[in-house]
């Protein structure tokens, strides 16, 4: 039998595992202190794990601002749900990841939303073989993350909720007021599931897809809606894309540097497109591309590896302009044509050398 | 006694009060302009706060400069001055005047904490209390805990502004020196007159500890004497109402604290009980007007949430920021942002309505003065029964009277009412420059007067100052600001109303629609290049927003707007075409600029075909195209849906080029001779339409040369037949057939003439 991947060969170990010891450092801190039922640190540790603590040497792993993130860990405090929106990319899901992990210890318990996302895949479904030999009972019965989570009183993560159809998210609503399960096919105390302390429901929507509007209101009501927006300061989000991008590409097994002119270049394009505004205050066609921080990222990093395998190794305006096109902005010709407006009239006014190749590499976009 | 406050602080406030009712001194000092002393029992009139001391000063060059010191209920300053007078102590107001002030010191807000906001140790102090902002901050350094002990307040206030200002970035500024050497001979003299210990000094934190500083030294000055600058035309200083709405709408250098309808609340509530409680329902009242889902269950929500982040933040009480961030987390459903009804809502009942109100018996403030004065002046003092006036534009003295009335207007003085005239805003006829008024007395005009005062002293720069509020709640309509811009010069306040053009620049450089940005330019254009009237010909304030708009319709034309009819889209390009013409020169426009992106446009094959000939036409008109490529661009829309689109455009730009450029209405010819019956019916309207620019004479020529330049149209076999009855008759007859339609309409019926 071929040994387990360790931490070292997955492609991608969940933040429990990736961060395992300052989890473990916070919570044995907190042992004492009072926290919500069911939680392994008191939610001013949680806040610490996610936005750092210079003082005890844990390292950010969200740029966001600190009241929406207190209010994201309060809404899992209380008995509602948490309900994350926002366009694709603005790390909806590493901040549910990262929540569940320091609540939980455990950010496993994941259901992912799409059109042909079932109950079974929610609740629980039957092992048929021990089904059909002993009928239901607790041995032939398979729990999904939703029946774990509330067994074991952990955090269940449900991604692009709104993908599902509205009758599969209805599912929650019992769930979320009684917190209890009813399992008809069981006999006995096997037939309602009771939600241990510590159980609770993040789910992310996209804005961009299927927004929340057909999703019902009676299970709004249920949650506490945070909008997740976009890295605020400029310096901030290139500080990251810089980081994140050589991560991925030593990942890769490629060393190459995003020179910060370069990232300079890359991340004002995505903030100004995105913002359909330039730094100067004039405003542009919207895209109907996100152009959010991950795509920043995977563009950054697309460039590195083009500039590593065809080039000198060293990215240049030109890879970003190449990219830019190619990675950030799929096959929507619509949008191509505004960025090639943004070039004619926004990119070409900008001084300074590197700006000038950047527009020189314009010729990239056709 | 040395107090250091946060200006608009309850904590503060609190603090002064019991410090000045216990202590019972013979005088309390506090930071103020000084030049106020003489007046200072105006301020116990009985007035509702709030209120603010309006300071204002006016240069020999010309300059008008004014500053605010408001005060609401829970002021420190307003506290302090409310406590002396309790306990029978003197008052004196000991900081500089502002018109000493006014030249290195652009605040307009006197009681702003510019100094306290924004350090390398701000931010480090943030980071440490594990908040978000300064204002957070505060409310944990200060407000939010009512066991709070005051002493160990004022401690904490003055611990905070000594470390704030020792670890500034910047060194303390010369006049704040300035300000607090002048302070320090008020406390010198105040000292001596009735001795240390019975003399309480309430200033700004920031200026404590080099208040302290300075009164350490061995100095003896105690000289209070004023050293008015010579360059003054004019002074002044006088109380006049505040509102709420005002002090939470200031930001950058000119914030204070904000949410002022929170911090009313703080003061007025008992203490320990609960602050949020009564905001809350009033928010839930707000929105339940505003039909927005506001249930008992959502409340419910909004009080757990508030109470849960007040704990996770360790608040005693549930403060301002708890009750703002449980409101958007529990009850906002969808993507939040900051036009948000739910945000608005909540940032209102923050806000809070409270409007001040001077005593019956105050003095009247400047604002009132100057109307008055200038009303007299022009002979049109509001009487019960209403006076008539009409003004004749061309004539210097009417045009100021025309534009003294604009002002008052802008300000909604009621009673004051333009009844007809000439309307610039529509250009359409420009030959009688009159207008005609209407002025009378009404009850609310007082009120209002009073009122508008906050706007500023004097009647312009009040009229200034609330079309610059105006502009403020504008949204991305550039034809809506240049039309603001349009009353500031009827009012003739445009030289005076900076702030204004600013924002109709930042306006123009959002909005995204053509035809708004082209409805601009056409106020801008006629302002720049054809006003003689109103004096804002050739002015650089109207050419430089000229620019912007044309920069602007410049970048959307190549961006296209989509939703604009073909008419628009013809008409943006001519007017950008005018604008070119007639600004190039004194404004730099950039011609080439102007011309590639008219040729890409035009080489665009998805643009409308108007869209196309416009632009084509607009690059003929600027001699920046062959008329061989355009003749070759014209089969591109040899089609009978097309052609005539093409040649409205084209003809709307380059009239003067077609007409004299015989070779394009042959190949017009050619092309429309291959057509059959059918396809030149479709394609009739719309040629219809494009000839429409030119007029009967110039359609005769152009056909004249037509026939000319072609052998192989036959002329037409006869000229003209000459009318057989001489030109009066001709008259008669159609003067009655128009009697006989009139008639005819009359009953009903729709006759059509037969030309």
């Amino acid at each position: 039998m071929p040994k387990p991947p360790t931490i070292d060969t997955k492609q991608r170990p969940a933040a429990e595992v990736l961060h395992a010891e300052e989890l473990q450092k916070l919570a044995a801190a907190d042992a004492a202190k009072p926290k919500p039922p069911g939680w392994r640190m008191t939610p001013q540790s949680v806040l610490r794990f996610i936005l750092g603590d210079p003082k005890t040497g844990i390292a950010a792993k969200f740029v966001g601002r600190r009241a929406m993130l207190e209010r994201c860990v309060v809404a899992l405090a209380t008995n509602r749900g948490l309900m994350m929106i926002g366009e694709p990319g603005t790390a909806k899901s590493w901040l549910s990841e990262l929540l569940a992990a320091a609540i939980s210890g455990d950010s496993t318990l994941t259901i992912q939303g799409s059109a042909g996302t079932t109950e079974d895949a929610i609740k629980y479904s039957w092992n048929y073989a021990l089904l059909l030999a002993e009928g239901p009972g607790e041995k032939s019965l398979v729990p999904a993350p939703l029946h774990r989570g509330m067994s074991d009183g952990k955090i269940v993560r449900f991604e692009e909720i709104t993908r599902c159809p509205v009758e599969i998210q209805d599912t929650l609503l019992s769930i979320l007021s009684d917190r209890l399960m009813l399992v008809p096919e069981l006999k006995g105390e096997g037939r309602t599931l009771y939600a241990a302390q510590g159980f609770n429901v993040i789910a992310t929507a996209n804005t961009r897809d299927r927004g929340v509007n057909e999703m019902s209101a009676a299970l709004k009501r249920r949650f506490n809606f945070e909008t997740v927006p976009p890295i605020e300061q400029a310096e901030e989000e290139m500080a990251l894309v810089q980081r994140e991008t050589v991560r991925l590409l030593a990942n890769a097994g490629v060393e190459a540097a995003l020179p910060p002119d370069v990232a300079e270049l890359l991340v004002t394009t995505f903030r100004e497109l995105r913002g359909a505004k330039t730094s100067d205050g004039k405003a542009l066609e919207p895209l109907t591309t996100a152009m959010s921080t991950a795509e920043a990222v995977s563009t950054g990093f697309a460039a590195g590896l083009h500039a590593s395998y065809f080039g000198s190794g060293r990215i240049t305006a030109e890879h970003i302009a190449l990219h830019v096109a190619a990675t950030a902005l799929k096959d929507a010709a619509d949008d191509l044509k505004k960025v090639r407006h943004y070039f004619n009239h926004v990119v070409k006014d900008r001084k300074g050398g590197h700006w000038a190749a950047y527009f020189e590499a314009r010729k990239m976009l056709d | 006694m040395l107090l250091p406050v946060r200006h608009h602080s309850p904590a503060c406030a609190r603090f002064v009060r019991d410090t000045i009712l216990r202590l019972r001194p013979a005088v309390v000092l506090i930071e103020g302009p000084a030049d106020f002393n003489e007046r200072i029992d105006e301020l116990f009139l009985g007035h509702r706060p709030p209120i603010s001391i309006y300071s204002y000063v006016a240069w020999q060059d010309g300059l008008r400069q004014g500053a605010y010191y408001p005060m609401c209920d829970y002021s420190p300053e307003w506290q302090a001055l409310q406590a002396a007078r309790q306990c029978g102590a003197a008052v004196r107001f000991i900081d500089l005047p502002f018109a000493l002030l006014a030249r290195e010191d652009r605040r307009m807000h006197r009681y702003a904490d510019d100094r306290l906001r924004g350090s390398h140790y701000l931010k480090a102090l943030c980071e440490a209390l594990e908040v978000e902002n300064f204002d957070d901050a505060w409310d944990v350094i200060a407000e939010h805990d009512p066991a709070q002990d005051g002493q160990e307040t004022i401690s904490r206030v003055a611990s905070y502004c000594r470390c704030l200002r020792e670890m500034d970035d910047e060194a303390v500024r010369d006049y704040d020196l300035r300000r607090e050497t002048f302070m320090a001979r008020h406390i010198r003299a105040a000292w001596a007159e009735f001795g240390k210990d019975k003399v309480v000094i309430v200033t700004g934190g920031y200026h404590t500890s080099g208040l302290e500083a300075l009164l350490a030294q061995n100095e003896r000055d105690t000289d209070t004497h004023i050293d008015w600058p010579e360059d003054i035309a004019e002074r002044g200083i006088a109380l006049t109402p505040y509102s709420y709405e005002r002090l939470d709408s200031l930001t950058g250098y000119d914030a204070g604290m904000p949410s002022p309808g929170f911090y009313h609340q703080v003061w007025h509530a008992k203490k320990d009980a609960e602050v949020h409680t009564p905001l809350l329902m009033a928010m839930a009242t707000r929105l339940r007007e505003l039909k927005q889902a506001a249930s008992t269950a959502d409340l419910i929500a909004v009080e757990s949430c508030a109470r849960a982040l007040a704990a996770l933040r360790g608040h005693a009480r549930v403060w301002r920021r708890d009750l703002m961030d449980a409101i958007t987390a529990a009850l906002v459903k969808d993507d939040l942002h900051a036009a948000h009804p739910f945000v608005l809502a909540m940032q209102s009942v923050l806000r809070g309505g409270e409007r001040g109100k001077l005593a019956a018996c105050s003095p009247q403030p400047p604002l009132v003065i100057d109307i008055q004065t200038k009303l007299d002046i022009a002979n049109l003092l509001p009487d019960k029964s209403p006076k008539e006036t009409t003004l004749s534009l061309p004539k210097v003295a009417d045009l100021e009277k025309s534009r003294m009335l604009h002002q008052l207007r802008v300000l909604t003085i009621p009673g004051i009412e333009r009844v007809s005239g000439v309307d610039f805003a529509h250009r359409a006829d420009l030959t009688s420059l009159t207008e005609s008024w209407r002025v009378r007395w009404m009850p609310e005009q007082d009120a209002q007067m009073i009122e508008s005062s906050r706007y500023g002293s004097a009647l312009d720069e009040a009229a200034a100052a609330r079309l610059r509020e105006q502009a403020d709640k504008l949204e991305r309509s550039a034809a809506e600001a240049a039309g603001l811009l349009l009353e500031s010069v009827l009012a003739g306040v445009m030289p005076l109303a900076e702030a204004l053009r600013t924002r109709v620049a930042e306006i123009i450089h959002q909005d995204g629609d053509l035809a708004s940005v082209a409805r601009a330019i056409d106020h801008l254009l006629f302002l720049f290049s054809w006003d003689d009237t109103l004096g804002a010909r050739g002015t650089a304030e109207t050419g430089v927003l000229l620019k912007e708009a044309f920069e602007r319709a410049v970048w959307l034309l190549e961006s296209g707007s989509p939703g604009a009819t073909a008419q628009q889209e013809v008409d943006a390009v001519k007017l950008m075409r005018d604008a070119f013409e007639r600004a190039e020169q004194p404004m730099a426009l950039d011609r080439s600029v102007f011309a590639e992106t008219l040729a890409r446009v035009q080489a665009d094959a998805q643009r409308s075909p108007a869209q196309r000939g416009a632009c084509a036409g607009a690059l003929w008109s600027l001699n920046q195209a062959d008329p061989e490529h355009i003749r070759r661009d014209l089969r591109l829309f040899a089609t009978p849906e097309h052609l005539g689109d093409f040649l409205t455009g084209l003809f709307a730009l380059a009239r003067e080029e077609a007409q004299r450029d015989p070779a394009l209405l042959r190949a017009v010819h050619d092309v429309v001779i291959t057509w059959n019956d059918d396809s030149f019916l479709t394609a009739l309207p719309s040629l219809r339409l494009a000839f429409m620019y030119f007029t009967a004479r110039e359609k005769v020529y152009l056909a004249k040369g037509l026939f000319e330049a072609s052998a192989d149209i036959s002329q037409p076999e006869s000229e003209p037949v000459p009318l057989a009855v001489s030109t009066a008759e001709a008259a008669q007859a159609m003067a009655f057939e128009q009697s006989l339609l009139v008639l005819a309409k009359q009953y009903g019926i729709q006759l059509e003439t037969a030309s």
